[in-house]
C-alpha cells in the first residue's frame, strides 16, 4: 500500500533536482562576495565567515524565489550587510560589558581583531575612514571596491538608480580622501 | 591623495578571501537545513486536487439541499427538544373533522373570545396566547383541507353555505318614464313658424 502511494506521489509530484545544482553554482560564485561584504563591516575573519554562512543558509531557504542570478546576489548582499551590522552591534555591546567587568585597561576586542588583518597603519586609517562614512555611502563604496563592480552592478545590487550610485560614490571618495590627507 | 591612490588602497583593503574550508562548511550547513520546498508545482496534482475538491463540494451541496428540502415542512411544526415550552394556545371547543361546521360556530355566539383552556404553568416562559374561536375554526378547516389535499378557494362562513355566499342578490330597479319638456317643444315649433 505504501509502495503504491509512493508511486502515485512520484508520478504526480517530482522533486526539483535542478534546484540544488543551481544553488551550488550560486554558492561558488557568490560566497566570496558575501564574505567580503561581511568582512567590510565586522573586520574579523571568523565572524565574517559565520555571517556569510548564515546569509547563504538563509538564501538556500528562500532559493525558490531567488533563482535569478542578479536577484540572488542583491538579496545576498543586503542580507549579509544587515546580519553583519547586527553582529557588529552585538560585539560592541559585549565588548563594553566585558571591558567594564573584567579589565578596563585592555584594548577593545574590535581593535585587537582588526590588528590581525590590517597590516599597516595606513590600512587602519582607511578602515577608520570607511567606518566613519554614513551607511549609504559606506555600502556604495564597499560594493564598488569589491570584485570590480561597476556603477551599474552596484545599482543593481542596491536596487537604486545609477545616478544615485554615482553621487554616493563621489561623496564617499571625497570624504575618504579628506580623511586620509 | 589622488583617486588612483585611493583606488589602490581600497582594492588592497578588500582583497580578502575566506579560509579554504569556508565553502565546505557552508555546504555542510546547507545540507543540514531541511530542503526548501523540494516539491515543485505539478499540473497533474493540481488538476486532481481541484477535481477532488469540486466533487466533494458538489456532493456536500446536493446532500445539504436534499436534507433541507425534506426537513423544511417539519421544521415549521416541530419544536426542538431544548427549546422552552411552546406558548399555550387557548381555543374554543376543539374542532374535529367529524363535527359539522355550523355546530362548531354556535360556541362563537356565546363568547367571542375564548377562555384559556390550559392554565399557564410555572415552567412556561411564554405568555398564554388567546385566539378567537373564529380564527381557530378557520385554522382547523385549513389544516384539514391541507391534509386532504383539497384547499377550498373560499372558506365557508357561519350558517351560510358556499352557494349562498357566492350568490349576489338581485337588484330591484323601478322603470323610469322619460317625458319631453313642454317649453322646449314650443320653442321648436316657433322656430319652424319663423
Amino acid at each position: 500500500m505504501h509502495e503504491r502511494a509512493a508511486l502515485l506521489a512520484g508520478s504526480l509530484v517530482k522533486p526539483d533536482e535542478t534546484l540544488d545544482r543551481e544553488f551550488e553554482r550560486r554558492l561558488v560564485e557568490s560566497s566570496t562576495l558575501a564574505y567580503r561584504v561581511a568582512f567590510s563591516v565586522i573586520r574579523h575573519q571568523h565572524d565574517a565567515e559565520d555571517i556569510a554562512q548564515e546569509a547563504m543558509v538563509k538564501a538556500y531557504r528562500n532559493f525558490r524565489r531567488l533563482r535569478d542570478r542578479e536577484r540572488f546576489r542583491a538579496w545576498l548582499v543586503r542580507t549579509t550587510w544587515r546580519t553583519a551590522l547586527d553582529r557588529q552591534r552585538a560585539n560592541r555591546r559585549r565588548a563594553v560589558r566585558e571591558v567594564a567587568v573584567e579589565a578596563p585597561a585592555t584594548a577593545p576586542v574590535g581593535q585587537s581583531v582588526a590588528r590581525d588583518h590590517l597590516a599597516s597603519d595606513r590600512s587602519a586609517d582607511l578602515w577608520a575612514a570607511i567606518d566613519a562614512l554614513p551607511e549609504k555611502l559606506r555600502v556604495a563604496i564597499v560594493l564598488a571596491s569589491i570584485e570590480g563592480h561597476d556603477i551599474r552592478e552596484v545599482a543593481t545590487l542596491l536596487g537604486i538608480p545609477e545616478g544615485t550610485v554615482k553621487s554616493r560614490l563621489f561623496l564617499a571618495r571625497q570624504r575618504l580622501k579628506e580623511a586620509l590627507r | 591623495m589622488t583617486d588612483h591612490d585611493l583606488d589602490q588602497q581600497l582594492a588592497a583593503a578588500f582583497d580578502v578571501a575566506p579560509s579554504s574550508d569556508f565553502l565546505a562548511r557552508v555546504r555542510t550547513a546547507v545540507a543540514a537545513e531541511s530542503a526548501p520546498a523540494r516539491w515543485h508545482f505539478s499540473w497533474p496534482l493540481a488538476v486532481a486536487g481541484s477535481a477532488m475538491v469540486a466533487a466533494i463540494g458538489v456532493t456536500a451541496s446536493i446532500g445539504w439541499l436534499s436534507r433541507d428540502m425534506s426537513s423544511s415542512p417539519r421544521a415549521v411544526l416541530s419544536v426542538p427538544p431544548s427549546a422552552p415550552p411552546a406558548p399555550t394556545v387557548a381555543t374554543a371547543p376543539a374542532v374535529t373533522s367529524n363535527t359539522p361546521m355550523p355546530e362548531v360556530s354556535r360556541s362563537r355566539q356565546r363568547s367571542r373570545m375564548a377562555v384559556p383552556a390550559v392554565a399557564p404553568t410555572a415552567s412556561s416562559t411564554f405568555p398564554t396566547v388567546i385566539v378567537s374561536s373564529d380564527d381557530a375554526r378557520g385554522l382547523g378547516v385549513l389544516i384539514r383541507a391541507a391534509r386532504a389535499a383539497s384547499i377550498p378557494a373560499v372558506l365557508p362562513m357561519d350558517n351560510v353555505s358556499v352557494k349562498d355566499a357566492l350568490t349576489v342578490p338581485r337588484l330591484e330597479i323601478a322603470p323610469v318614464a322619460i317625458e319631453p319638456l313642454a317649453d322646449l317643444t314650443r320653442l321648436e315649433q316657433g322656430d319652424r313658424q319663423q
